[in-house]
C-alpha cells in the first residue's frame, strides 16, 4: 500500500517536471536559428507566402499565448497536434516509433548490463592485477569513443553480411499493429521474421552497449571492491565459503543497488539519446524521430517527441526507485528514513 | 578483453545464421519484380500540390502525370496527358487537347474537368480542396488568368500576358493532374493516400520507413517493368551505400564525391553520373561600395580559382562554370570564354579602380551542405586564400541555410555564396529569377547581386513574351554577354547528378533536372 502511494507520489510530482520541458523547449524551439515557415515553403518562397504560413500556424502571435494554446491543446485532445509537414498526429508517431527505440535499448542494455557487471566483478576481484587493467581500460576505451564513429566502424567491419538498413529488409511485409517487431511476430505466426530481425539488431545494439557497458563495469568494480573489503565478507571467508559464493553470492546482492541505480538512468539515456546509432544505422526510432523535427523546423513534432522522452525517463527513474526496495530492505520507500 | 571477445562472439554466430535470409526477394510473392530504391530522407506529403520536398516529389513523379512533360534526357517539353497543343497569335490563349480513354487509379475518368480541377487547386489560396496546405509553388502559375473546360477533351488557359515558360510550368510536379473524386474524398488526407494517373499507384506508406508502389498495369504510355517500387529511408550516406552492397536496395541516391569514385571500382555496383542542372555562385552586391564598380567585380572574377574549388570539393566530378546557366539548359552561351585566373592582374585592376592597398570586404555563406556545393566551408577557404592573394581581405560570415537565406534577401552582405537548382529548365528560371532588377526587391531579393542593368532587363523580359526557341535562344546568349562583361556575379561551378546502383538494374538513368523516373527500371 506503501508502496503505490509512493508511486502515485512520484508521478503527480511528474506533472511539473514534464510541464517544465514542455516551457524549456518551446522556448529553445524559438531561439533556435532558422524560420519554420521558410522550412515548409523551400528556399524560393516568397515573402507573402511566408507570412500566410506564419499567421496560419500561429507563429506570429506573442511567445506566452502560443505556449498556452499548446497547453491547451495537450491537455483538451491528449496530443501535441498535427505535424504542419506531414500531417499525420504526433501522437501516433510517438507511439509508432518508441517501440523501436524500446527495442533497441533494450538490446543494448541487456548486452552492457551482462558484460559490464561480468567485467566489474573481475577487475575487483583482481584488483591492480591484469584483468582489472585490461577491462577498465576497454572500458574507459567505451565511454571515449564517440557513438557514431563505433557505428561507422562496425559498419565497415561487418559488412557485407551483417545489415545495415533499419529493423527488417523492406520487401517483407507485415502487420505491425504494436510495433514492437518481435511481438507482432509472434501475434500473427510469423517467427520466421525474429531471426531476421535479430540480424539487423544486433549492430546498432552493440554501438549502443559500449557506453553504458563501460560505466555500468566501473561502478561494479568500484562497488564491489568497498563490498568486498567490508566486515561481512571477512566473515564469510571466515566460515570456509568458497569464493565464487562469496564474490556472487555475499557480496554481489550487496553491491547491487548502484549498479541498479547506474543501469536505470544509463537506460533513461538510451531511450533519450539513441540519435545517432538510429541515424546511422536507419533505425526507425525516437531519436531520429526528432532530429527529423530538429532538421526540418517542425516544432510541433520536436514538442511530442521530447516530452515522449522525458516522460519516459521520469518512468524509468521511478521504476529504479522501487527496485531499491526489493533489493535492499533497507531504503524505505515513501518513509521519513 | 571479455568484453571485446564476447562480442566478437555474438557477431559471428550471428553471421554465421542464416545468410540467405537478408536476400532481397524475402517475402515477396513469387516472380513478383520489386526495386528497392533508398534515400537519404522521407517524403513529407505524397500531394504534389502540397508540398516542396525533394523527397516527396521523388514518389509523386511515379504516382502523378502532367499535361506535358520533360523529355528523357533535357528539359525540353514533350506531350504527356495533352497530345498536343495550341497559342493564339497575342500569346495569351494556350489550348490543349487531352488523351482519350486515360483514367485515375480509382477508376476516374481524367477528362478536362479533372484538369481543371488541379488547377485551381493550385493557383487559388481560397480553393475549397485546397486543404489548408502549403502551396510554395502557387506563384509559378500566378499568370493563370483563368482555366476552363471546353467539352471533356479540351482545356484552355487565359493568361494575364504571354508567358513562354508557361509551358514548361505545366510540366512541373505541382501542376500534376491530382483525382478530384479522391481529394474530394480524402480532403487533408489525400497527402498520405494519393491517387493519380501515373505509371504506379500508391499502396503503403510506413513513416520513415518505406512507401510501396505497385505497378498499374493499365497506363496509357504502357505497363511499367517492376510490380513493385520500394522507396526506403537510411538517412546516413555510408549505411545507405552499404545497404546498396548488402543488395537491401537496388538504386540508392545521394552519392558523395569521393564515394561515386569506390563504387566505380566495384564489380557488382554501377556508379552512374550526368550534367545536371545546377550552380553554385558568388555574388557581389552592386548597390554597396566597393562592388558598386564594376572594375573591382572584374577583379574578383580574376583572383577567384574555380578549378581549385572543383578539385578540392567534388573530386573533379564538378565543373567549372563560366555562365549563370548551365550547358545543360538550351540558351547557354558557349561562345563566352571565361575570366583569365590571374592574381596579378586582378590586383592591377584594383589599383586601377583606386584600391593599391587592397580591400576589406564581408563574405556571407551558407554552412548546410546543398547539392551545388557539397562542402559549403571549403568553397570559404579557398575564395578567401585566392582573395587574399589578390589583396582582398575576406572576413566570412556562416550561417545556417534558411539565416543565410534571409540575410542575403535583405542584401546585408558586400559578397555571398548561393546556389540555384532549376524548377523547370527554362533559362528563364535562371536569367530572369537570378538576375532581372525586378528580383532585387530587398527581403525578397532572388538577385542577391541586386544587379540593375536596363539593356539585361530588356533582353530577358522579351525572351519571356515571345514564344520561338530560336528567337528566345538569340536574346538570352546576348544577355549572358552582359553579365559576362558586367559581373554582378562570379559562376563557380556545375554540379552532375550523381547515384549508384546494383549491376543488373536496368531501364535506370539520370536526368539532368534530378527527376527520378522509375516506369522502365527493373532488376534482372
Amino acid at each position: 500500500m506503501r508502496l503505490l502511494a509512493y508511486v502515485g507520489r512520484r508521478l503527480l510530482a511528474a506533472v511539473p517536471v514534464l510541464l517544465g520541458v514542455s516551457f524549456v523547449v518551446f522556448l529553445t524551439i524559438h531561439l533556435l536559428p532558422g524560420d519554420p515557415a521558410r522550412a515548409i515553403l523551400g528556399e524560393k518562397a516568397r515573402p507573402e507566402n511566408l507570412a500566410r504560413i506564419r499567421h496560419e500556424q500561429g507563429w506570429d502571435r506573442p511567445f506566452l499565448v502560443q505556449y498556452s494554446l499548446f497547453l491547451k491543446r495537450v491537455v483538451t485532445t491528449g496530443s501535441v497536434g498535427r505535424s504542419f509537414r506531414t500531417g499525420l498526429d504526433i501522437r501516433d508517431e510517438v507511439l509508432r516509433t518508441f517501440p523501436a527505440t524500446i527495442e533497441l535499448s533494450l538490446a543494448a542494455m541487456i548486452l552492457a548490463t551482462g558484460l559490464g557487471i561480468l567485467a566489474g566483478i573481475l577487475a575487483a576481484k583482481w584488483q591492480n592485477r591484469w584483468p582489472d587493467i585490461v577491462s577498465m581500460g576497454i572500458s574507459l576505451l567505451g565511454v571515449s569513443i564517440p557513438v557514431f564513429f563505433l557505428g561507422m566502424l562496425l559498419l565497415m567491419a561487418f559488412t557485407p553480411g551483417l545489415p545495415v538498413g533499419g529493423r527488417l529488409p523492406s520487401t517483407i511485409d507485415y502487420d505491425e499493429s504494436t510495433h514492437f517487431v518481435i511481438i507482432d511476430a509472434l501475434r500473427i505466426g510469423r517467427t520466421d521474421l525474429i531471426p531476421i530481425f535479430l540480424r539487423h539488431l544486433l549492430l546498432p545494439a552493440i554501438a549502443l552497449s559500449t557506453v553504458p557497458m563501460a560505466v555500468i563495469a566501473r561502478i561494479t568494480r568500484t562497488s564491489m571492491i568497498e563490498v568486498l573489503s567490508s566486515d561481512f565478507v571477512r566473515t564469510a571467508r571466515a566460515k570456509g565459503l568458497s569464493e565464487t559464493r562469496v564474490v556472487l553470492g555475499h557480496a554481489f546482492r550487496n553491491a547491487l543497488v548502484p549498479i541498479v541505480t547506474t543501469v536505470g538512468l544509463q537506460f533513461g539515456a538510451l531511450l533519450a539519446g539513441a540519435v545517432l546509432t538510429e541515424t546511422v544505422f536507419a533505425w526507425p526510432g525516437i531519436g531520429r524521430f526528432v532530429v527529423d523535427a530538429i532538421s526540418g523546423r517542425d516544432y510541433i513534432a520536436l514538442q511530442g517527441g521530447v516530452l515522449a522522452i522525458a516522460a519516459a525517463f521520469v518512468v524509468v527513474n521511478l521504476a529504479v526507485d522501487v527496485l531499491y526496495a526489493v533489493l535492499d530492505p533497507r531504503v524505505r520507500v515513501g518513509g521519513s528514513a | 578483453m571479455r568484453k571485446l571477445l564476447a562480442i566478437l562472439a555474438i557477431v559471428a554466430l550471428a553471421s554465421c545464421g542464416k545468410s540467405d535470409s537478408n536476400t532481397p526477394k524475402a517475402n515477396g510473392a513469387p516472380g513478383e519484380k520489386v526495386l528497392v530504391y533508398a534515400r537519404g530522407g522521407d517524403s513529407e506529403k505524397l500531394d504534389p500540390q502540397d508540398t516542396t520536398s525533394g523527397e516527396s516529389v521523388k514518389v509523386t513523379t511515379q504516382i502523378f502525370d502532367t499535361l506535358v512533360d520533360f523529355a528523357d534526357d533535357s528539359s525540353k517539353v514533350v506531350p504527356s496527358l495533352a497530345t498536343k497543343w495550341t497559342t493564339s497569335p497575342d500569346g495569351k490563349t494556350w489550348t490543349f487537347d487531352l488523351r482519350v480513354g486515360v483514367k485515375f487509379h480509382d477508376g476516374t475518368p481524367l477528362d478536362a474537368d479533372a484538369v481543371v480541377f488541379s488547377l485551381n487547386r493550385i493557383r487559388d489560396p481560397k480553393d475549397p480542396n485546397r486543404s489548408g496546405g502549403t502551396f510554395g509553388y502557387t506563384q509559378s502559375y500566378d499568370v493563370i488568368e483563368d482555366v476552363k473546360a471546353e467539352g471533356p477533351r479540351k482545356v484552355v488557359f487565359h493568361l494575364k500576358t504571354p508567358f513562354a515558360p508557361f509551358l514548361t510550368n505545366l510540366a512541373m510536379f505541382p501542376a500534376s493532374i491530382v483525382s478530384p473524386t479522391a481529394v474530394k474524398k480524402l480532403g487533408a488526407d489525400f497527402g498520405r493516400s494519393p491517387v493519380g494517373s501515373g505509371p504506379f499507384r500508391f499502396e503503403k506508406w510506413v513513416p520513415k520507413e518505406k512507401i510501396v508502389l505497385s505497378a498499374n498495369k493499365t497506363y496509357w504510355g504502357g505497363a511499367p517493368q517492376s510490380d513493385k517500387i520500394i522507396f526506403k529511408v537510411v538517412p546516413d550516406n555510408s549505411a545507405r551505400l552499404l545497404d546498396l552492397r548488402n543488395g537491401e536496395a537496388h538504386i540508392i541516391d545521394g552519392v558523395s564525391c569521393p564515394d561515386l569514385d569506390d563504387i566505380q571500382k566495384e564489380g557488382a555496383l554501377v556508379a552512374l553520373e550526368a550534367p545536371g542542372m545546377n550552380f553554385g555562385y558568388l555574388a557581389m552586391n552592386t548597390e554597396k561600395p566597393p562592388f558598386d564598380d564594376k572594375r573591382v567585380r572584374q577583379a574578383i572574377a580574376m583572383a577567384v580559382d574555380k578549378k581549385r574549388i572543383v578539385e578540392l570539393m567534388t573530386k573533379k566530378h564538378g565543373m567549372p562554370a563560366v555562365n549563370p546557366l548551365p550547358p545543360t539548359v538550351w540558351g547557354s552561351n558557349e561562345a563566352i570564354s571565361d575570366w583569365p585566373h590571374d592574381a596579378a592582374k586582378a590586383k592591377a585592376l584594383l589599383a586601377a579602380a583606386g584600391h593599391p592597398d587592397g580591400i576589406d570586404v564581408d563574405l556571407w555563406a551558407m554552412t548546410t551542405p546543398r547539392p551545388y556545393f557539397p562542402e559549403p566551408k571549403k568553397v570559404v577557404a579557398i575564395l578567401i586564400e585566392d582573395l587574399a592573394a589578390a589583396g582582398i581581405r575576406v572576413k566570412a560570415i556562416e550561417q545556417e541555410m534558411t539565416a543565410h537565406i534571409d540575410a542575403t534577401q535583405k542584401g546585408q552582405h558586400q559578397m555571398c555564396i548561393m546556389g540555384w537548382i532549376t524548377d523547370n529548365g527554362d533559362p528563364d528560371n535562371f536569367l530572369h529569377e537570378l538576375l532581372d532588377s525586378e528580383k532585387a526587391v530587398a527581403g525578397s531579393a532572388n538577385n542577391v547581386a541586386f544587379f540593375r542593368n536596363a539593356a539585361f532587363d530588356d533582353l530577358v523580359r522579351k525572351a519571356q513574351q515571345v514564344s520561338d526557341i530560336d528567337e528566345r535562344t538569340k536574346l538570352y546568349r546576348e544577355a549572358q554577354v552582359i553579365v559576362h562583361e558586367e559581373v554582378p556575379m562570379v559562376p563557380l561551378l556545375y554540379m552532375p547528378e550523381m547515384c549508384a546502383m546494383r549491376k543488373g538494374v536496368t531501364g535506370y538513368k539520370l536526368h539532368p533536372m534530378g527527376l527520378v523516373r522509375l516506369k522502365n527500371a527493373r532488376v534482372e
